[in-house]
């Protein structure tokens, strides 16, 4: 195989690379040793190239693992105390939407149903953005809050059916918020990671 | 025949280790992760200090990786280099800090680490080549790299100083490994113009 000068240039990236066939190889450093120009434009990649390879590494101060230790450990903390803010949030929504039931003068035997569908769907949202992500979690807790308003709907009729739409879109409208929160609150802490 | 001579060629890809340091990790065993930054703090802070060329400064981001890569443990997939994870933190890390904060450190960077060459590590042991490239041409080879564009400079460090494969290039940077390939063609180009000096004999 005959090698000109551009295909030589072109292939000496291939060549540092070691990722020449055996033929083209020997093509290659036969061009090498008939052409000068080839010969020394290659010997200056080369020598860049292998001075760059021998800059010495550079060694940590003594207390680099435990300096990362003491970050990781206060990263945590800061984590902790976003989970117990957000906890709270959860926790207080869940009393506004229960007054809030209160206050409509919601029968008493519907109320327990509605506070169990509420919280379902808070703990769930709570649980789950853990494990599931926010927006499963989300159509989880929702699909629950669904199902509740059907059911409601079918055992009380017609008049029951309102109400329960009406406690079903409050309680949809606070979910909504608990979610966006619970997402921006994961955004802002989850920014770091996103690189991974 | 081969044109590279390698430099930090160690026992580090003892995949098998990692998997289980990792595996503990996940846990929450503390020493595991421990040691995982021990087995690689050397490279990443090399890394680093060959981005940003500042020590205390590439220490802060070095560690910094190790932070995040942490925070991140529990989506860290086993089957994937422990490299390509750090080198991406600190790859995006270094860049970032290039991008936004450089104007008000240059200063400092110029006059703490101009004349100073990196600390060169006790276990080496010195060739003749590195007796030579000590002092002067250690600092023209520092120089010329970051006067290299941060995004060649990266790959050519994590190449030609890490000795990353193109795999594990490709799989931080999350680019294809052609692009990967002319990125450091390229960055080569650019770093054997910066050394003309030194390598037009
Ligand atoms: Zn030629």
């Amino acid at each position: 195989m005959r090698v000109r000068c551009s295909r030589f240039r072109r292939w000496s990236r291939f060549a540092i690379d070691g990722e020449l066939s055996a033929k083209e190889r020997e093509a290659f450093e036969r061009h090498r040793l008939v052409c000068g120009d080839c010969r020394v434009e290659f010997e200056r990649l080369l020598r860049a190239v292998n001075l760059l390879a021998r800059l010495p590494s550079v060694e940590s101060g003594a207390s680099f693992t435990a300096n990362v230790m003491a970050r990781v450990n206060r990263a945590r903390q800061a984590q902790g105390e976003e989970a117990r803010r957000k906890a709270s949030w959860v926790t207080v929504t869940m009393v506004v939407a229960a007054s809030a039931c209160v206050v409509v003068g919601w029968s008493e035997w519907m109320l327990p149903a509605i506070v169990s569908t509420m919280s379902d769907g808070l703990v769930m949202l709570v649980k789950g953005s853990r494990v599931l992500g926010p927006s499963l979690t989300l159509i989880g807790a929702l699909s629950a809050l669904l199902r509740a308003f059907f059911e409601t709907a079918l055992t009380l009729g017609r008049s029951g059916a309102s109400y329960a739409l009406y406690v079903y879109v409050l309680t949809l409208t606070i979910i909504l918020i608990a979610a966006s929160l619970t997402r921006n609150a994961r955004r802002r802490y989850g920014a770091s990671m996103l690189c991974v | 025949m081969l044109y590279i001579q390698s430099s930090m060629n160690e026992q580090y890809d003892n995949a098998e280790l990692d998997i289980t340091l990792i595996e503990q990790s996940k846990t929450g065993n503390e020493t595991a992760f421990e040691t995982i930054v021990d087995r690689y703090r050397r490279r990443v802070l090399t890394y680093c200090h060959r981005m940003v060329r500042h020590e205390s400064l590439a220490e802060d981001l070095a560690q910094e990786v190790f932070v995040r890569f942490y925070q991140a443990l529990p989506r860290i997939d086993t089957r994937k280099a422990v490299v390509s994870y750090l080198f991406r933190i600190a790859h995006n890390r270094c860049l970032d800090w290039l991008r936004t904060r450089r104007p008000q450190m240059q200063t400092l960077t110029r006059t703490e680490d101009d004349d100073q060459p990196t600390v060169q590590l006790p276990d080496a042991r010195p060739t003749p080549e590195e007796e030579v490239l000590r002092g002067e041409l250690l600092e023209a080879v520092e120089k010329a790299l970051a006067a290299v564009p941060p995004r060649y400079r990266s790959v050519l460090v994590m190449r030609h100083v890490e000795e990353l494969s193109y795999e594990e290039i490709a799989e931080a940077l999350g680019l294809p490994m052609g692009t990967v390939k002319a990125r450091i063609h390229r960055g080569r180009e650019k770093l054997q113009q910066e050394l003309r000096d030194f390598v037009n004999l």
